[in-house]
């Protein structure tokens, strides 16, 4: 897996080079280690897992199944499950999802708020996957079959993947500017987003959280008291708040 | 097509978002748009703390109904919790309430509210900041008014919850049961329910809402049970709470000229005045000093009628004064009334009334720390020890510079049986307050409460060494050493104590008592009339007199005694239960006619008066009802050390029915009682011993194990003694001595 990684890094920053943008691979491959994770939530969301300091942010799937007695099993669940266990086998239920990104702002669809994780609290237990695991599977027709090798990568080498999934988008004229949007590209609709997905194993709460990013001037009345009270709740557990 | 019917719908009005199932497909529905999920998500999401709720049969646009009215909901509890938490500015704060109180205006969304925040205590930094929320919730009636109410009933919340956990204790359910059948109740709004039954002592609509709940879950047989059991422990609890009966409206109010004739006032004792006015312009223009003798007199007048039993002209009095003071602008002054008529109808055993008294003060006074700490320790002697708790905690985190708190916590501890937590705290205020001798003393009492005598004696010896110009140190010394039987040393103390202070009539009672239970009756009755000639209406005096009187059997010169306190103070409880113990000791068959039911104990005194009640019915050759009796009051007891006496009459009783049982009961923590408890049980257990033919076990105990020279119990002993040694004394019919009797009253 990893020797294909770094073969596909390779060529694709020996592609940009040939097309005359490898100092933007090299810069793309510095940004590429500067990255974070980051989860998406609603206002609505983070309220609730920002204001209560023992929350974890867990998988569904494993939190008290306390609010829903009667839920139900549907039939085409299957299909993520197969997802799950073609990108993770057993462990499924153990991740986290996340989105790759250098600005700390995660795929919009996902909710307006966004929570970059410290570096130090995902290092050691999350790995890279190219593209959203769902259309990655989907799209390659994956289900029961293993992953290609060379798509997946460990935190500390998740630069080799930037640049391979990306070099091939530079031009000489690209600027370091625009890596944000190569890297994390938002879009009106959830299919259209494109980022690398982060998988971080086990649960993590507030402690793990570097900043937050959120709406700056929203409209609504209710949200203007909601991002007041944010505010106040990361200023006292001493986080950044980043309007956008 | 809008109108079809879809049968499964999720909705969270925390998430903002509805999932439902169409045509084999999930989707999912938020203000904004519809858009189809995987059903994965829809599993992660409904499973992930959202608090999604599973409706059924919902049009489309019944679906967004649902949706709207679910976020409202959630966003009117949000906002109100938002208000309360201590790290949002006061700027925020105010934003929070302004929403809240736009979405609180319906009422459907502030019972929602309601539900959920009365259905756990608010932590105690909360309820501290209580007066400066207050301030800004005031602007905004809607949430003025539902925090009003959540902060008034969080005592209530507190015992109600406390007996939530008792019940998941017994019925021993899993963490992770507990915690499902909480979210389910607490979604039906089951706990507010329970709470309001409890606050209105409605036992009907407490027992509607268990049935209720029983029949519309899928409970399993262990959730059954912990329900029933938890009805039960509330059961008791409200029948052992009397709440004051506060007046009719126009009956004894004094309504200022314009006061508003129809509006009935909230508060009895409240006047209804504007806060500047004053009853009349001769009110106005008392001095200082005049003021004060006024209010002493109206004070003292208050007091006298709690005593003589004349509440209705209390309250009266008490709206009298309030109007005075508070007219006069003395409204520190008013607070401090407040809490000296509390102590007194503490005194007077008059609970709820004490307890309106308090929380009136508490109102005036938001930052006085003397009331806040006068309405825990009302909770305390009503034995509501979670309530008590939270109160003393509140006040320790207001005050945290303060020993009144910090001790009278670490009491509740100790009543609650927490002993080591108790002397912990204890030794933490020592370590902060060294020169403050109440937490050293107080220590010496837990490990008395832990049967630890000696241990307290140790403590208590060094206490005074500490502290040797402290006369309340120095008495405490001769309690301990009058527990453990050194009765000439602890007399000795007791003269000390009283050098240091000679006004304090505890240290006389106190050695007056000891010098009784060293065998010298007549000596310490001459004691106490050395001081009687000067203060010849010295209610403990004289109730420390009628005490000996009756334990040396002159029953007729004791009641004479009860009886003149009583003309002057008809409701001086330790007088009424003292003629009571001569009535049962005079005329047990009529005295076991006055039943006591133990429905309606709280305080202490409460509990001794029914203690009373089952010694007459085992005197009035009523046994098995006396055992019927304290079986069904024991695990009612809050308090630890009537307990343990209502064990030692338990086994009378069942040696007086003749049940072998008797003899197990009465070595029930033996070890752990203080001295002359122990003496007393060592007693009844070697007459049970007898009654079971056990002779000489009863000649060991006797002779080995009950040493006190205690006349009483020396005269018991030796007339048992006799019986061990088959001599005719009427033993074998379990008979029990007048003496016997009087140490049953007395243990």
């Amino acid at each position: 897996m990893k020797d294909a990684l770094d073969r596909r890094y390779r060529e694709a920053t020996e592609r940009a080079a040939a097309k005359g943008a490898g100092a933007q691979a090299a810069e793309l491959d510095s940004a590429g280690s500067s990255t974070s994770a980051v989860v998406c939530m609603s206002l609505s969301r983070a309220k609730e897992f920002i204001g209560n300091e023992t929350t974890l942010y867990s998988t569904y799937q494993l939190q008290v199944r306390s609010s829903v007695r009667q839920a139900s099993e549907p039939a085409d669940d299957r299909m993520r499950l197969s997802v799950d266990s073609t990108v993770h086998g057993t462990y499924g239920e153990m991740i986290r999802y996340a989105a790759l990104s250098i600005d700390g702002l995660g795929p919009a669809s996902y909710g307006e708020v966004s929570l970059k994780l410290r570096d130090i609290a995902v290092a050691s237990r999350a790995t890279v996957l190219e593209q959203n695991s769902w259309s990655f599977v989907q799209s390659r027709d994956l289900f029961g079959k293993e992953l290609p090798p060379g798509y997946l990568a460990t935190w500390g080498e998740r630069n080799k993947l930037v640049c391979a999934k990306l070099a091939d988008l530079l031009t000489p004229k690209t600027s370091s500017s625009e890596f944000a949007t190569l890297i994390l590209t938002q879009a009106t609709s959830r299919s259209e987003e494109e980022f690398l997905e982060v998988h971080v194993y086990g649960a993590f709460n507030m402690d793990s959280v570097e900043s937050v990013s959120g709406p700056s001037n929203p409209t609504k009345q209710l949200d203007i008291a909601l991002v007041a009270w944010l505010k106040d709740k990361l200023d006292a557990l001493g986080k950044t708040w980043v309007g956008k | 097509m809008g109108w079809e019917m879809i049968e499964t719908v999720f909705v969270s009005g925390k998430d903002a978002l509805a999932y439902f199932y169409e045509d084999e497909k999930w989707y999912s529905l938020s203000a904004e748009e519809t858009i189809p999920v995987s059903a994965s998500e829809v599993r992660r999401l409904v499973n992930g703390g959202g608090e999604y709720y599973l409706l059924r049969g919902l049009s489309k646009r019944e679906i967004s109904d649902a949706l709207v009215k679910e976020k409202r909901r959630a966003d009117a509890l949000f906002l109100t919790l938002a208000v309360l938490d201590e790290q949002a500015s006061i700027s925020t704060r105010v934003l929070l309430a302004q929403q809240a109180d736009d979405l609180l205006l319906e009422s459907s969304n502030r019972d929602f509210v309601l539900k959920r925040i009365l259905s756990w205590p608010l932590p105690t930094n909360v309820t501290a900041a209580r007066h400066s929320l207050m301030q800004i919730a005031n602007t905004f009636n809607h949430v003025a008014m539902v925090l009003k109410e959540v902060f008034n009933f969080q005592p209530d919340l507190h015992e109600v919850i406390a007996r939530w956990r008792e019940s998941a204790e017994e019925v021993g359910i899993s963490q992770a049961g507990l915690s499902s059948l909480r979210s389910e109740l607490v979604d039906a709004g089951f706990f507010r329910a329970v709470l309001m039954a409890t606050v209105e002592r409605n036992l009907h609509d407490l027992n509607s809402i268990i049935v209720t709940n029983l029949l519309g879950g899928n409970w399993s047989p262990q959730e059954r049970a912990l329900l029933l059991d938890f009805q039960r422990r509330i059961q008791s609890s409200m029948k052992r709470t009397r709440e004051y009966e506060k007046p009719k409206p126009g009956r004894l109010f004094k309504r200022s000229p314009g006061a508003d004739q129809n509006k009935p006032s909230e508060d009895p004792f409240r006047p209804d005045l504007p806060s500047n006015e004053c009853a009349s312009p001769q009110e106005a223009r008392l001095n200082a000093f005049e003021a004060k003798q006024r209010v002493d007199k109206q004070i003292n007048c208050i007091k006298e009628m709690l005593f003589r039993d004349r509440l209705p002209l209390a309250e009266k009095y008490v709206t009298d004064l309030m109007r005075f003071q508070l007219g006069r602008d003395d409204q520190e002054y008013a607070v401090m009334s407040l809490c000296n008529l509390t102590a007194s109808a503490l005194d007077a055993n008059r609970l709820g009334f004490a307890d309106e008294l308090i929380k009136y003060a508490m109102e005036l006074g938001p930052n006085d720390i003397v009331a806040f700490t006068a309405r825990a320790e009302v909770l305390r002697r009503r034995g509501k020890f979670a309530a008590a708790l939270a109160a003393f905690e509140e006040v320790i985190s207001r005050f945290p510079a303060r020993t009144y708190p910090l001790n009278g916590k670490a009491n509740v501890l100790k009543e609650i049986g927490h002993f080591e937590q108790a002397a912990q705290l204890l030794r933490r205020v020592q370590s902060d307050f060294p020169e403050d001798s109440v937490a050293f003393n107080e220590e010496v009492g837990v490990l008395r409460s832990q049967g630890r005598h000696k241990a307290a004696l140790q403590l208590a010896v060094a206490n005074a060494r500490r502290f040797p110009l402290d006369p309340v140190t120095r008495s405490v010394l001769a309690g301990s050493l009058s527990r453990v039987g050194r009765y000439a040393e602890a007399s000795r103390h007791y003269q000390q104590a009283l050098a240091l202070d000679r006004t304090e009539v505890r240290f006389i009672v106190g050695a007056a008592l000891n010098t009784h239970s060293a065998g010298a009756s007549e000596r310490a009755l001459r004691y106490l009339e050395e001081f009687l000639k000067t203060s010849p209406t010295e209610v403990p005096l004289l109730q420390a007199k009628a005490q000996i009187l009756r334990s040396i059997g002159q029953f007729s010169a004791a009641k004479g005694i009860y009886e003149s306190i009583l003309r002057g103070f008809p409701r001086f409880i330790p007088a009424v239960l003292g003629l009571r113990a001569v009535a049962v000791l005079e005329d047990p068959i009529v005295a076991a006619e006055n039943k006591v039911t133990h429905d309606q104990l709280e305080s202490e005194l409460d509990w001794t008066g029914f203690r009373t009640y089952a010694v007459a019915l085992v005197a009035a050759d009523r046994p098995r009802e006396a055992i019927q009796a304290i079986e069904a009051a024991l695990p009612q007891c809050p308090w630890l050390g009537q307990r343990d006496r209502l064990k030692t009459t338990l086994g009378i009783a069942q040696m007086k029915n003749n049940e072998p049982t008797c003899i197990q009961t009465l070595q029930t923590n033996l070890e752990s009682l203080e001295d002359r408890q122990r003496q007393a049980r060592l007693l009844f257990l070697s007459h049970a011993q007898i009654e079971q033919n056990r002779q000489s076990i009863a000649r060991v105990l006797l002779s080995r194990m009950v040493t006190t020279s205690d006349r009483g119990i020396q005269s018991i002993k030796e007339h048992l003694l006799r019986a061990s040694a088959g001599k005719n004394t009427g033993i074998g019919k379990v008979d029990l001595s007048s003496g016997e009797l009087e140490l049953a009253l007395a243990a």
